[in-house]
């Protein structure tokens, strides 16, 4: 317990210090976008990983509600108002868009809800494209400002960092509270959660407004760096994407979602200027994360750091202390927030 | 008819915790269940017995309302509930246990546990703050667990226990929600000979309190714990009565000693 612990500390710290030594340590500003982009990416599969690994709601639309973000945020630079406007408008639309996913798809489980969040993905972009007036159509909206305070490259950027920071222990707060519990046995037994007294839908609700009004800080701050939303941002290959950023990264880890944006942002923009198809590059990564580390590249590690200590703690303990460890065996479960 | 069979225990000390009339379910060409009628008082232990297909799960889905029935009513602590969703009776008292175990096999025994013991309450809506090791929805958890003498497991995860301990946890987790009418399906299943006599010991201590309707295939346990006992068969009703009445009804030893399976 105390050296998982102590190692995911240490990570955390790493990763940590890189994040806030990269300006200082002559970044170039490709890389600072890139890092950037990670973050953002890495916030919004943080959002999509505690509604699959927590409420095992793996939503197919959830790329759109941080477009339809984003084109609150856009529309509303574009119309001349002040950042407060901005950020309330993007805010409120956030939070309709995560209330409407939420209350259609709340009595829905398994294949319905991937087809219910895939079809309203569909009609966010769609949406995106026909009402052109307000979106802009096929060329979106572009010259969209950021705040003064954040005016700067690298103000933004520790804004990103500090904001990621920020998201990240909030959602392993939730998942850590009574309600990420509630939400662990919705995951796990409908049925149970009925007859123990839960009304499952509210539950369900509550969990898509929390990882949607995440979604759409995510959309909000990429607006922000990117200056540009188009109605790409809200096709469904986005929201694709996110779901292979959480397996590729490990459902239900802290951590896995960013790892897992990672790879994929960087495949994305390193390797496409090398190899022309990135896409395949990309599959078969996710080909052999699935073939040989099933739970994800964070996941599958907490294993076997879990294994490690197993067998370190077990051999030279005393009977009575090995026997509270081994019968069982007593697996990290991969679902539970290890590091 | 059979509300009319007054049990050892006595009725009259307040309203019966149960009352069925004239339910019943169809599935198509199969009448799962068929105009069944019972009162369960509030000190009372009934027994549910009959072979397998008789109905008698379907009779406990309709009574904690995950089934609909195509006729007659429920009534819980004299509230007509026959409209009422699953969710709600449970947080009006009633508490359930189910034939194959149906547990959160992702999480371990005590948050199993602690998941039931917060029910559908606020306390489960808190997203703010982390669970707490030693609040009160643990401390009850605990004291389920060790009712069930499952407490030297709590930290394990539910796929790594027994059969018979999954068993257990069932029991716990009802226990912990606090019921005011606990139904047990089948809590034997599966269990074996040494494991039935703690299961046995576990509910003989449960408080007279609570009133418990309780199926069981094994006839010996459901006679040796109840104060009544319904026999089914094929949806219907048989008999109701004391234990030693049931027992040498001629169907019943007919059902369970007779032409098929007597297990
Ligand atoms: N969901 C269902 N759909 C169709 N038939 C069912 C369903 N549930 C139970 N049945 C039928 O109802 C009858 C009673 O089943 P059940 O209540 O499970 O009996 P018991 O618990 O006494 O063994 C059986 O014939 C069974 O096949
Ligand atoms: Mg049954």
């Amino acid at each position: 317990m105390t050296r998982t612990r102590a190692i995911s500390g240490g990570a955390i710290v790493a990763l940590l210090a890189v994040a806030v030594a990269l300006p200082y340590i002559g970044a170039t500003s490709y890389v600072i976008s890139l890092v950037s982009t990670i973050l953002i990416a890495g916030m919004l599969a943080s959002s999509l990983n505690f509604l699959i690994g927590d409420a095992g709601m793996a939503s197919l639309g959830h790329g759109a509600i941080a477009a339809a973000s984003a084109y609150g945020a856009g529309w509303a630079s574009k119309q001349g108002l002040d950042p407060g406007t901005q950020v309330l408008i993007a805010l409120g639309i956030t939070l309709v868009v995560s209330f409407m996913y939420g209350i259609l798809s709340m009595r829905t489980s398994g294949i319905y809800f991937l087809m219910v969040t895939l079809a309203l993905g569909m009609v966010v972009y769609g949406l995106a494209f026909r009402w052109s007036q307000v979106t802009g159509g096929e060329n979106g909206i572009s010259g969209i400002k950021r705040p003064e305070f954040i005016g700067e490259w690298w103000t933004f950027y520790y804004f990103l960092v500090g904001a990621f920071v920020l998201t990240t222990a909030l959602l392993a707060v939730v998942s850590r509270s009574p309600f990420g519990a509630s939400l662990r046995g919705i995951r796990d037994s409908e049925t149970r959660m009925r007859s123990l007294g839960y009304s499952v839908p509210a539950y369900r609700l509550g969990a898509f407004m929390i990882s949607g009004t995440v979604a759409g800080f995510a959309g909000l701050l990429s607006v922000w760096l990117t200056h540009f939303v188009s109605p790409s941002t809200a096709g469904v290959h986005k929201s694709v994407l996110l779901i292979v950023m959480v397996i590729l990264g490990g459902v239900g880890t802290v951590f896995g979602p960013l790892i897992g944006a990672a790879v994929v942002v960087l495949v994305e923009n390193v390797l496409s200027n090398e190899v022309e198809r990135w896409p395949t590059v990309l599959g078969l990564i996710f080909i052999l994360v699935i073939l040989f580390a099933r739970a994800g590249i964070v996941g599958s590690f907490n294993k076997l750091i879990g294994r490690l200590k197993r067998r370190a703690t077990s051999t030279p303990s005393p009977p009575a202390e090995a026997e509270l460890v081994t019968p069982s065996g007593a697996p990290v479960s991969e679902r539970n927030h290890t590091a | 008819m059979s509300a009319t069979v007054p049990g050892p225990q006595g009725s009259g000390a307040g309203a019966p915790a149960l009352v069925i009339s004239g339910l019943g379910k169809r599935y198509g060409g199969v009448q799962a269940v068929d105009e069944i009628s019972l009162e369960l008082g509030p000190n009372e232990r009934i027994g549910v017995i009959g072979p397998n297909g008789a109905g008698k799960t379907t009779l406990f889905k309709m009574i904690a309302g995950d089934v609909a029935p195509t006729t007659g009513t429920v009534e819980l602590f004299g509230n007509d509930v026959t409209r009422t969703g699953t969710a709600r009776r449970a947080r009006m008292g009633v508490g359930r246990t189910f034939q194959v175990s149906n547990l959160f096999r992702d999480m371990s025994v005590i948050d199993n546990v602690r998941v039931a013991a917060r029910g559908g309450s606020s306390k489960a809506r808190i997203f703010w703050w982390p669970q707490m090791p030693t609040d009160d929805v643990s401390q009850r958890a605990g004291e389920a667990l060790e009712s069930v003498g499952l407490i030297d497991r709590r930290d394990d995860q539910v796929s790594d226990l027994s059969h018979g301990e999954q068993r257990q946890l069932e029991i716990a987790m009802a226990l912990a929600s606090e019921p005011k009418l606990l139904l047990l399906d089948e809590p034997a299943a599966g269990l074996s000979a040494a494991e039935r006599t703690t299961l046995r010991q576990l509910i003989e201590e449960l408080p007279r309190t609570l009133p418990i309707l309780l199926i069981e295939h094994d006839m010996t346990l459901a006679l040796g714990l109840t104060d009544r006992v319904m026999c089914m068969e094929n949806g219907r009703h048989v008999v109701t009565g004391t234990p030693d009445e049931v027992r040498e009804h001629e169907t019943v030893k007919e059902i369970y000693l007779g032409r098929r399976d007597k297990k």
